[in-house]
């Protein structure tokens, strides 16, 4: 009767994820059609003979270029946002201070405010940095992301059984080294998902490049993509292409990263 | 809260204020003082150009007296997220049990509930603008072929069709997402809870009811503040639809009499994209930071009010 | 297992670190080294100064046409060594979000300031536009057409701008479809064919009956409307916050509703890939067609339609449809220089050819065209084969341009443009939609878009 049930799940979210797969597939599959061909009426789910047409537009518009420029924005922007995030929730989660609550209180309303709000002062403050000319502005944006530091001080606060850090700080280990030896361990399925969302979002950002970014050496992906259609036609299956070639690598790294993800947590945070 | 790390002598007192310092700064140099400068900014007459002028606080009144596009986004905002958070946190904890549940497979159908989530925002609006076009939409081609409709249903000049379509890209979207954190939270549960619980002879379902959603209480909190949260800045899913060829060229135009356009999407409006009002449209995103604060507020109070009778 | 974890993440981090130095490196490159369009180096300008004379200067332009762009600017760089150019591709529905920001930010703004017809108005009235009837310019309005004129006059009467090509339409038709349907591909057969819009209609139900309901005369009501009908009788209906709707715009809809009405106008709406495919597909007959359309258009949409397209005029004269300006701002540091070259490219200088020849763009400006054996009409065209080897120049000149007449564009006609893009949204999903009906949706739009309004 158990073997008899247990197919039940196995269906349903068989569609489900059908239904989450078509279109990030039907993707890939328009990059390899002439654009108008797209439209001919029904879901194109085969793969057409157009994709080298489609890629000799994409790369003859300097995607390599814009490629490498996205690719280090995101990078970067992971690094430094991952750092400053874990530090934040760590403090928060673990410690008592006076100032506690209110970076607490302090985390949660930043994450309401409209960030789309800060543009033209941001803008300003880069020019006055002189930073115009390159790619950290784009960087900047991610380093100190609510969400991310909230995320993280949940997660800590959650995962991260306190007994084990009391232990460490009586063996003569010092409030970094706790941090370093002890807490990074428990947190790494948290490091992994805030790297996957800032390296996501850095990664699809479109306003603040669009305005920030004035040559055309610095064009990163979404910025090339809008560049691809004229005026009046658009190119969509030099789109989709250019598309499905840059998210191709963040799936790859997600399928991989995905595996480890809930067995970090699952050997990680439970039996410590 | 309650676990906590005990007190140190005062010389380790400074550390966590060391911790926060990166991640502080940073946020005072790239965003509070642009915050700062559109704050003082909304209590001005500016197009971008010209010599600002002091208004005091007439922007704020005009767009709650006389903007009337102002208030028809805050409730369409208001109706996209109270439609799409809710299905999207409950779908995704039942997603997340279920997947927790079966054994073998559970890594690939993870794997590719996220894939929405990854996919480029730009794909997401084409993709469907292209299933509920008119001519040639896939949907449109089903119903036909079922015979449901006669001819093709112009979904995107419907006002509640695309306020429809818009959530259900959003659930499409997050539900993933969702999905991954509630398991992420599942797997960090203790299992003798439910060991215990089998032994004293309860099924599944008084489990998921008794066990699991009281122990994941944290993570739905944090999952509903900040889908409210984004839910209420929404304007990315709706911009998108409609931004391609769904409103004939004219992406700035909220869909059929404005039906999705959203608080921050009247903002870019107001702008950049159909103005110039630069002290206005800050007037706009201040009013709505007022309202998503409250609102947040509220939420959090009866979710720690609910938890406290615990 | 535990081990593997950390492994992992390491070689995740390895992976992608090279990656990472390679983005930086190369970005570290070009902010410093002196590419041909980037700003070059203070110590080379001034080493090389001194021999070239010029003053060593550097134009920013941002523009959606890179082909034409990076020509134009690397033949204009052959005869002036000096002048570098900083070119950056933004698309229009992105331009005035950028500008603007731009301008708020204290950020570097372009020389050269293009104006599509979609933001004109919005951008004519930030006040950051140099008139170029005064001086250094010195453009004498007489040298231009009266419709380029009026599409380049800001809200104070100045000259804000020249055109980037000339946007007088005539309709672009597909020979086939044409000998089929009408029983002749001959431009002034056709003309001769529908002379008012009465006749139009009367052959649009003909279209209708003989394809049966396979091919329209014209591809649907949101091309009828935007982009043809709403150029073609401009008038002065708004004065400050005065807005006379009805007397410029119910005429055009009682001739769309009846359209509608007749069903003699298709389902392929404009900005749509239905539309697009409809070049190629040949579902409709007729299409509005500026000398830019031709190109971003037609040959765009219908690249094996070589020699099967044809120009033939409106009923009731030419429309102008679309268009660009292009502009000097008013804070460049190099107005001259940035004069320099649109005289070049687009008023009078070498360039003027050469855009024809190469792009097929056409001036505003008159003088070219006062000589029959200019090359204007004895050089063919950049699309003249593509429609069959008619002179597409003369054709726009002698046949079309004489009778058009522009819309002066204001901050008002920008909004209203939203606003009758909405009305023609519903008038596509709703064919019974009355010329009454439309007239009141547009009031209500514009209304709710200008609450200062007052609307007539």
């Amino acid at each position: 009767m158990t073997q008899k049930r247990s197919w039940a799940p196995y269906i349903g979210l068989a569609i489900i994820t059908v239904i989450m797969f078509i279109p990030l597939y039907t993707v890939f599959v328009m990059g390899t059609y002439y654009s108008e061909h797209i439209f001919r009426g029904g879901l194109p789910l085969w793969f057409s003979n157009y994709f080298l047409e489609n890629l000799k537009v994409v790369l003859g518009n300097n995607f390599i270029q814009a490629y490498l420029n996205s690719l280090f924005v995101s990078v970067a922007s992971v690094l430094l946002s991952v750092t400053a995030s874990a530090l934040m929730g760590f403090a928060i989660a673990k410690y008592n201070f006076k100032l506690k609550n209110f970076f607490f209180v302090f985390l949660m309303i930043t994450m309401m405010i409209p960030n789309q709000i800060t543009i033209i002062g941001f803008v300003r403050e880069m020019r006055a940095f002189g930073m115009l000319g390159t790619l950290w502005p784009l960087v900047f944006v991610w380093i100190a992301h609510p969400f991310g530091a909230f995320f993280m001080t949940q997660f800590i606060r959650d995962s991260v059984p306190t007994e084990v850090m009391e232990a460490a700080r009586i063996d003569g280990c010092s409030e970094p080294g706790i941090f370093f030896r002890i807490v990074l361990p428990f947190i790494r399925p948290a490091l992994l998902t805030v790297a996957l969302l800032v390296f996501l979002w850095s990664w699809n950002s479109f306003m603040i490049p669009l305005i920030v970014i004035n040559r055309q050496a610095l064009y990163t992906i979404p910025l090339m993509v809008s560049t691809l259609s004229t005026m009046f036609r658009t190119d969509y299956g030099a789109m989709m292409c250019a598309l499905s070639i840059s998210v191709l690598p963040i799936i790859l790294v997600f399928c991989i990263c995905s595996k480890n993800f809930v067995q970090g947590i699952a050997n990680g945070a439970v039996k410590g | 809260m309650q676990r906590i790390l005990n007190m140190r002598p005062r010389a380790a007192q400074i550390w966590p204020y060391l911790f926060c310092i990166p991640f502080l700064l940073a946020y005072m140099m790239f965003h509070f003082f642009p915050t700062l400068y559109s704050f003082i900014l909304s209590f001005y007459d500016w197009n971008g150009i010209m010599e600002r002028s002091f208004v005091g606080v007439r922007n704020y009144i005009d767009l709650f007296t006389k903007d009337t596009m102002f208030l028809r986004s805050l409730k369409n905002t208001a109706i996209l997220m109270g439609l799409s958070t809710p299905i999207t946190v409950i779908l995704g904890l039942f997603l997340a049990n279920s997947l927790f549940h079966i054994g073998k497979g559970r890594m690939a159908y993870q794997t590719i509930n996220f894939f929405p989530y990854i996919t480029t925002p730009v794909a997401i609006g084409f993709i469907f603008s292209y299933m509920f076009d008119w001519q040639f939409g896939f949907i449109n081609q089903i119903f036909i072929r079922v015979g449901l409709f006669g001819e093709p249903y112009f979904w995107l000049q419907d006002p509640w069709a695309s306020r429809m379509i818009v959530v259900i890209m959003i659930v499409w979207r997050y539900l993933g997402y969702y999905m991954t954190l509630y398991l992420a939270a599942l797997t960090a549960l203790p299992q003798d809870v439910y060991e215990a619980a089998k032994v004293d002879g309860a099924n599944r379902f008084i489990m998921f009811f008794r066990i699991t959603v009281p122990l994941l209480r944290n993570m739905t909190i944090f999952l509903l503040l900040t889908s409210m949260i984004g839910g209420l800045q929404m304007f990315e899913e709706p911009l998108l639809l409609f931004s391609g060829w769904a409103n004939m060229g004219n992406g700035a135009m909220g869909g059929p009499d404005n039906a999705v356009l959203t608080t921050v999407w009247k903002f870019y409006n107001d702008a950049f994209r159909l103005d110039s009002r630069l002290g206005y449209s800050s007037a706009i995103a201040y009013s709505l930071f007022a309202i998503i604060a409250a609102v947040s507020f509220l939420a959090y109070r009866i979710a720690r009010r609910k938890g406290g009778t615990e | 297992m535990r081990k593997k974890i950390p492994a992992l993440f390491l070689m995740l981090c390895l992976t992608i670190m090279p990656f990472a130095g390679c983005g930086g490196s190369s970005t570290g490159q070009d902010t410093t080294a002196p590419a041909p369009t980037t700003q070059s180096q203070p110590s080379e300008t001034a080493a090389q100064e001194a021999p070239s004379g010029g003053e060593e200067i550097t134009l920013t332009i941002w523009d959606w046409d890179e082909a034409h762009l990076t020509h134009m600017t690397s033949l204009y760089r052959e005869t002036n060594p000096n002048v570098s150019f900083e070119t950056l591709i933004v698309m229009p529905t992105d331009f005035m979000q950028k500008l603007q920001s731009a301008l708020a930010a204290d950020m570097d703004v372009p020389d050269i300031i293009l104006g599509e017809l979609l933001y004109r108005g919005r951008l004519f009235e930030l006040g950051i536009l140099d008139d170029l009837s005064q001086t250094p310019y010195h453009v004498n309005r007489d040298e231009m057409f009266d419709f380029a004129v009026q599409l380049q006059t800001g809200p104070n009467g100045e000259l804000l701008g020249v055109e980037q090509q000339i946007c007088p339409s005539g309709f672009a038709y597909r020979r086939d479809l044409a000998r089929e349907y009408l029983g002749t591909d001959d431009p002034d057969e056709i003309a001769a064919l529908i002379p008012t819009w009465d006749a139009f209609i009367e052959q649009g139900r003909n279209v209708v009956q003989k394809s049966g309901g396979s091919v329209h005369i014209f591809p649907g009501i949101s091309v009828m409307v935007y982009e043809t009908l709403k150029g073609q009788k401009p008038s002065s209906y708004i004065e400050g916050n005065k807005i006379n709707l009805t007397e410029r715009y119910l005429p055009m809809f009682e001739l769309a509703a009846r359209m509608n009405q007749e069903n003699i106008l298709g389902n392929q709406e404009r900005e749509t890939p239905a539309l697009n495919s409809g070049f190629a597909d040949g579902t409709f007959l007729f299409f509005p067609c500026p000398p830019w359309a031709a190109k971003w258009n037609i040959a765009a949409s219908d690249p094996d339609g070589s020699g099967n397209w044809g120009l033939t005029k409106a009923p009731e004269g030419g429309f102008t449809r679309g268009g660009t300006s292009v502009s000097i701002y008013s804070g460049s540091p190099n107005k001259e220089a940035a004069w320099d070259y649109v005289k070049f490219v687009y008023c009078d200088g070498d360039g003027v050819k050469e855009a024809f020849e190469q792009f097929g763009f056409m001036t505003g400006f008159k003088a070219p065209y006062q000589d029959a054996n200019s090359y204007f009409f004895t050089i063919p065209g950049a699309f003249d084969e593509f429609f069959g080897g008619q002179n597409l120049a003369e054709y726009y000149i002698n046949e079309i341009s004489v009778e058009t007449q522009g819309q002066v564009q204001t901050r008002h006609e920008s909004t209203i443009h939203n606003a009758l893009l909405a009305v023609v949204a519903q008038m596509a999903n709703d064919k019974s939609i009355t010329a009454q009906q439309a007239m009141e949706l547009l009031k209500q739009e514009t209304a709710t878009m200008i609450p200062e309004a007052e609307i007539i």
